[in-house]
């Protein structure tokens, strides 16, 4: 699981569902959680808590990026690859260590190699937040 | 129902403290009283049995008062009814495995059937140097029951046990405590115990109660947002390519998750977790 110190701008919600936009070095990160803004104490527009998503559901692109729906971009360099014969597990500095876990085949595809610059890109439901302790 | 509210001067790590015991348990309910050693669990069953006294309060059993230190009741140790098992086993060794069960009996007819219901017939005629200390602690737990006791006090029964053999008596013990429905606390450090047999949960530290409810309630992390989060327990951890396979038990359900090292790594058979999910990745479908 990446886990990354964020802090709140601001947030809505409509219903249960819960939209917060969120400031991670230097990087603006949109979430979308299911919750009560009463239950989550630790919500509050200037507080500091943790961003969590899972490593699987880090894409990666190389490149220009067309049009993407996608909020969720962190702009890094791969400092490290785990490569298995189908999973290959990136790690990227974009100020901040995370870790993307795609298939070796995408590795080759796009020609990733440890130096490489990329986008991390996540899904704003893929996103959980957390408390910091 | 069980009512004690007591206190008591205790030497803990941090030096000496006033404990202030506060539990109440429902008839038939099964607690536990969980933290480090010295936290002050062991002393409360003392009170309780009354192998110690408290400096002040009462101890109420179904109505009965065991202990009011203003109005100087005090009911001797062997009037309480609790059934002990400890640790270490201190069974008759000169006595069978039946004998040993038959001398603390109330009900002479009942005895079979606690040795059957402990599944130590076969070895019945047996004595206790030649059993493993599996079967020892299920003829200790006879033994207490066969007592009739209102209280069962179980105090870390299963500490000095493999993991298999843990697994298996704590199974036991909660069919039987399911049968017979005495009332029972047990005094464990071992979070997946006390997750798999209590129904409340007293945490002690340094002679304070810092926490009370259900496992689920005490122990369930609450840090991460979630409206998709189960407490389950590790079965398998494989290793595939550079990604872990881990096979848990949720409820009583088996699944399997894909995890990756830093989820991983430090996990082992046994280990409970928190399994949770964002709410929009599940999906349903009728059945």
């Amino acid at each position: 699981m990446n886990q990354l110190e964020a802090k709140v701008l601001h947030y809505r919600t409509s219903g249960q569902i819960i939209l917060c936009e969120l400031e991670t070095f230097g990087s603006e990160v949109t979430a979308v959680i299911l919750d009560s803004p009463g239950e989550l104490a630790y919500l509050k527009e200037g507080n500091s808590l943790n961003i969590l998503f899972k490593e699987t559901e880090v894409i990666i692109a190389a490149g220009e990026i067309g049009q993407l729906s996608l909020n969720n971009r962190f702009k890094g360099t791969i400092t490290a690859m785990e490569k298995g014969d189908i999973f290959t597990s990136l790690s990227i500095d974009f100020g901040t260590g995370i870790t993307s876990v795609i298939t070796t085949k995408s590795v080759n595809r796009l020609g990733l190699a440890v130096g490489k610059e990329v986008t991390a890109l996540v899904k704003a439901n893929e996103i959980a937040i957390g408390r910091r302790d | 129902m069980i009512e004690i509210d007591v206190v008591k001067r205790i030497k803990t790590a941090s030096g000496e403290v006033d404990m202030h015991a506060k539990v109440d348990i429902e008839k038939g309910g099964f607690c536990s009283l969980f933290g480090k050693s010295g936290a002050g669990k062991t002393t409360i069953m003392r009170l309780l049995a009354g192998l110690t006294d408290p400096d002040d309060g009462v101890i109420k059993i179904s109505g009965k008062t065991w202990y009011d230190k203003k109005n100087k009741i005090n009911i001797p140790v062997n009037r309480r009814k609790c059934g002990f098992v400890f640790q270490d086993y201190a069974l008759f060794p000169n006595m069978t495995v039946r004998r040993n069960v038959d001398y603390a009996s109330v009900n002479k007819s009942n005895v079979d059937i606690l040795i059957d219901m402990v599944g130590m017939t076969e070895l019945k005629d047996r004595k206790p140097a030649t059993l493993s200390g599996g079967q020892r602690q299920r003829v200790a737990l006879a033994r207490a029951l066969a007592a009739e006791p209102e209280i069962l006090l179980l105090d870390e029964p299963f500490a000095a046990l493999d993991a298999d053999m843990r697994n298996t008596l704590q199974n036991e013990l909660k069919t039987i405590h399911d049968t017979l429905g005495v009332t029972t606390i047990l005094v464990s450090h071992d979070k997946g115990e006390v997750f798999k047999l209590a129904n409340k949960v007293y945490v002690l530290d340094d002679g304070v109660i810092t926490n009370v409810g259900s496992p689920e309630e005490v122990f369930t992390d609450n840090t991460i947002s979630g409206k998709f989060k189960f407490t389950g327990r590790v079965l398998k951890v494989e290793k595939a390519d550079c990604l872990y396979i881990l096979t848990l038990s949720i409820g009583t359900e088996v699944g399997h998750v894909v995890a990756t090292h830093s989820e991983a790594h430090d996990l082992a058979a046994g280990d409970r977790v928190l399994v949770y999910t964002k709410a929009f990745n599940p999906s349903v479908r009728k059945i």
